[in-house]
């Protein structure tokens, strides 16, 4: 593993993609370009433990490799590892029994950051609204509906992106984003 | 400082990490032919979804047509009894089964999950429609309803179920095939499912049920019993005569003819249909009701 092979910051995914399969060392360039936004993702989805995440990029990087010539050139490629880490992250969950609870969520603030970018919410979100309200409420919501959430105010995806990433007809990323916020918005009331 | 694009040699690297866990497990990617293959396959199990879902509708599309939809109180039967003996159950699980390995199918392939289930679904209806219609204008729902269908448990083929709803002399109600018609003499002879044969008198009979009994070959009859006075024997009296619908005539063995008056289905007819005329037979008066010319 001693080769080094570069790679120029604007190559885009597909041509890395294809050196991947010529060369597996040409793979590295890919995880390097995906590493800090998936674990990002992963830890907005509720995967908190630094430990966990590392094992489920691991499957996520190692399953992308495997699955190379899968590739739809046609797709994003962006859009196709989010959904592999989207599947394994759920498998994640199904295999701890669990839903995340957030004690360990160094992202509370990182949230509240992008809360102001939802129009919807920013109106109806409490001035006094801490960080650690809304990460819980996140935490509160359903996987789907988190990640819909997640998908679209915080990773800043468009509704094909995340009908790509989530496999669901286009149609329905505007249902499950709407049923989302009509879910969160109690559980952001100070009452609950 | 690493550059991205670049591999880092560092052993505590996640690219790293992956690439020696892909050198230590050996993985490889999978073949191109794999995911093309598997692609295709879907969408061959979809084609196959959807032509079994055509096959089956054929058959049903063939038991709607055998139906003579306005004449289900003269059998006795009511309007959502007679649709589910129209609609044989096995076939239309079978339906259900097809719809669901087409959505099943599609939703696998690789870019299946871009459509609605309700598109789907109303695509597949659409073939299994479309296929179906097309299947029993070219004779294969009678065929399957025949030979496949006469195989399946929980299913009788369609003429057999008609057989059973107009085969009925308790009710009032005889099919058989035309085998002789002498309208001068007021007598025509019917030959029975059974193969017998029965001679039976026209008198009664209007000039459409006449004109039925003059042009068709299979016919259902609406009459009564009635005992002869003086001999004792029972004879049944047509009161009125409808063609057979639809294709399918049950097979008939034939017989030797039975003599005028002998004891045959007429034997069967209980006290309730035995009457003294056709006005008061119910059937017939339904008949009447729906079609009065008969």
């Amino acid at each position: 593993m001693e080769t080094m092979l570069s790679f120029p910051p604007e190559a885009p995914d597909a041509a890395l993609v294809r050196a991947s399969l010529a060369q597996k060392e040409a793979f590295a360039a890919l995880i390097r370009r995906y590493q800090e936004r998936l674990d990002r993702y992963l830890r907005r989805l509720g995967v908190f433990r630094v430990e966990d995440r590392e094992d489920v990029l691991q499957n996520v990087f190692l399953k992308t490799y495997r699955n190379l010539n899968e590739f739809d050139e046609g797709l994003a490629f962006s859009s196709w590892i989010y959904r592999i880490a989207h599947n394994e992250t759920m498998s994640f969950f199904r295999a701890r029994q669990v839903r995340p609870d957030g004690h360990t969520d160094p992202d509370g603030a990182d949230l509240l950051e992008q809360v102001p970018g939802v129009t919807h919410l920013e109106t109806e979100l409490d001035r006094s609204l801490t960080a650690q309200t809304l990460r819980a409420a996140l935490l509160k919501l359903d996987p789907k509906y988190r990640e819909a959430l997640v998908l679209r105010y915080f990773e800043e995806r468009e509704y094909t992106e995340i009908s790509d990433i989530m496999q669901i007809p286009v149609g329905s990323v505007g249902t499950l984003i709407a049923r989302a916020k009509k879910r969160l918005l109690p559980l952001l009331s100070p009452s609950v | 400082m690493t550059s991205p694009f670049s591999l880092d040699p560092s052993p505590n690297d996640l690219a790293s990490k992956v690439l020696d866990q892909i050198e230590e497990t050996r993985v490889t990617p999978r073949p191109a032919w794999q995911f093309t293959w598997k692609n295709r396959l879907l969408w061959v199990v979809c084609v196959f979804g959807v032509a079994l879902g055509a096959a089956i509708a054929s058959v049903l599309v063939f038991s709607v047509q055998e139906m003579d939809w306005d004449l289900y109180e003269i059998a006795g039967s009511s309007r959502m009894f007679f649709f589910r003996d129209a609609i044989p159950a096995v076939w239309a699980v079978g339906i259900l089964l097809a719809g669901f390995a087409v959505w099943y199918a599609i939703r696998r392939t690789r870019a299946g999950y871009r459509y609605p289930v309700s598109a789907i679904i109303a695509i597949a209806l659409s073939g299994f429609l479309i296929g179906g219609s097309l299947l029993a204008a070219n004779d294969v729902g009678r065929a399957l309803d025949e030979t496949l269908g006469a195989q399946l448990p929980l299913h009788t083929p369609i003429r057999l179920k008609k057989l059973s709803l107009w085969m009925n002399p308790a009710r009032g109600l005889i099919v058989g095939e035309v085998s002789a018609v002498d309208l001068e003499k007021n007598a025509f002879t019917l030959v029975l499912p059974d193969g017998n044969l029965i001679e039976l008198n026209s008198t009664l009979l209007s000039p459409q049920s006449k004109a039925t009994l003059a042009h068709a070959s299979a016919v259902r009859i609406i009459g009564y019993a009635e005992r002869d006075a003086t001999t004792g024997t029972a004879r049944f009296i047509p009161c009125a005569v409808l063609p057979w619908k639809g294709k399918e005539y049950p097979p008939i063995k034939k017989g030797k003819a039975l003599p005028v008056d002998t004891p045959g289905p007429v034997s069967q007819f209980p006290d309730a249909v035995r009457s003294t005329g056709c006005k008061d037979l119910q059937p017939y008066a339904i008949l009447q009701r729906i079609r009065p010319n008969h």
